[in-house]
């Protein structure tokens, strides 16, 4: 009777440890992740049909086989200013890849846009999300996110807030996206 | 006798076990700085709380378009803005339900919801872009702030003329069953024109 006690005290004094081991160890794919780059759960990515500056339409769903960085931003957000230089940075590194890189403006006027890029990042263009329905559906954590959406069209990380993508460990990220 | 200790120790042990897995609540007060602004910092989270001008205000909105109308039903209202990095924990949660304004007489102070300002803006004819635009300047009514994530905004109270109190709760965890951190900033004040 006493070793049965004995067994059952043990047993629940370890019960807690296990539980806080379980928590605080990291996945194996999370270490390997950049700083403020997290998983999404695989869901199908909203639609994004939108033109952008010269009146082209961009369809997501024509993007199959390819990864797209869907990056929304807004011209008054700080963050969004120090990053749109390395969206530049890499977009020449990335052209006619396996990795689409695409911006969405939330909410502002062509004029608006067209004066901020032209001054912080004059060889891009960007969606126009002129209402701003279109970033509301895709629920952004906040200006900018950064969206990744894999080949066959599902949300599989997001950017928390604004990240130096022509920089080492974030490049690397990219490139691994591709390879 | 025996057995009736063991039984003893047992309880004693689970409820100690219990009470050990249950939230931890941690209480603080920020530093004032230099700029009037509200610093709490730690190793494990930072928090900057003050309250925004109507010159700063009006001087954002307008830049961005807003109609007169909706640019003085802003300034009427009292903004208070806030930071928050999630330096280590692997959820903290920014939930502003869990954040009390209480005005000097203790009482609880309204705080403005997007369905009060959606009701603004039918009156002031605010357009969708701009409401849009206004939306992404305040602060998530929740969010599960990740490792090393930060979120900035505004939140806006009824006017007090007299300083009042903030008290904001911010949980930990997936399932908001960690340490709950509790920061109370006095003396925040509505800046006049």
């Amino acid at each position: 009777m006493h070793s049965k006690i004995n067994f059952f005290i043990i047993l629940l004094s370890l019960l807690p440890m296990q539980v806080n081991a379980d928590t605080s160890t990291p996945a194996p794919h999370k270490a390997e992740l950049p700083r403020g780059i997290i998983t999404v759960d695989g869901r199908d990515a909203p639609a994004l049909l939108l033109n952008d500056m010269d009146g082209n339409t961009f369809d997501l769903s024509t993007m199959r086989g390819k990864w797209v960085f869907a990056h929304f931003w807004a011209s008054w957000c700080g963050p969004c200013r120090r990053e749109m230089p390395t969206i530049q940075a890499i977009a020449e590194e990335f052209r006619d890849s396996g990795l689409s890189i695409v911006l969405i403006n939330t909410s502002e006027d062509e004029d608006t846009v067209f004066d901020f890029l032209g001054i912080v990042a004059p060889d891009m263009n960007t969606l126009l999300d002129s209402d701003g329905k279109v970033t509301e559906q895709w629920q952004p954590r906040g200006l900018p996110s950064t969206y990744f959406v894999d080949p066959e069209g599902k949300l599989r990380y997001i950017a928390l807030g604004g990240r130096p993508w022509n920089k080492g460990e974030y490049l690397g990220f990219l490139k691994s996206l591709i390879e | 006798m025996f057995m009736i200790n063991y039984k003893q120790k047992i309880t004693w042990l689970v409820s100690l076990m219990m009470f050990s897995t249950s939230s931890i609540s941690y209480a603080a007060l920020p530093a004032k700085q230099k700029d009037g602004t509200n610093l709490f910092e730690d190793k494990d989270m930072t928090v900057v709380i003050g309250s925004r001008t109507p010159e700063q205000l009006a001087a954002f909105y307008t830049g961005r378009g807003f109609n007169q109308a909706s640019i003085d039903a802003i300034t009427k209202k009292c903004f208070i803005f806030g930071m928050v990095d999630n330096k280590t924990y692997e959820v903290l949660w920014l939930t502003l339900n869990d954040w009390k304004f209480f005005a000097a007489d203790g009482s609880p102070m309204k705080r403005m919801k997007k369905k009060d300002w959606l009701e603004i803006w039918q009156k002031t004819g605010l357009s969708q872009a701009h409401q849009s635009t206004f939306g992404w300047t305040q602060l998530p009514e929740s969010r599960d702030l990740r490792q090393y994530e930060h979120v900035g905004g505004n939140v806006a109270v009824e006017w007090k003329d007299e300083p009042f109190k903030l008290v904001a709760t911010f949980k930990t965890g997936a399932d908001k069953g960690g340490e709950s951190r509790t920061i109370t900033v006095e003396n925040l004040t509505c800046i006049a024109k």
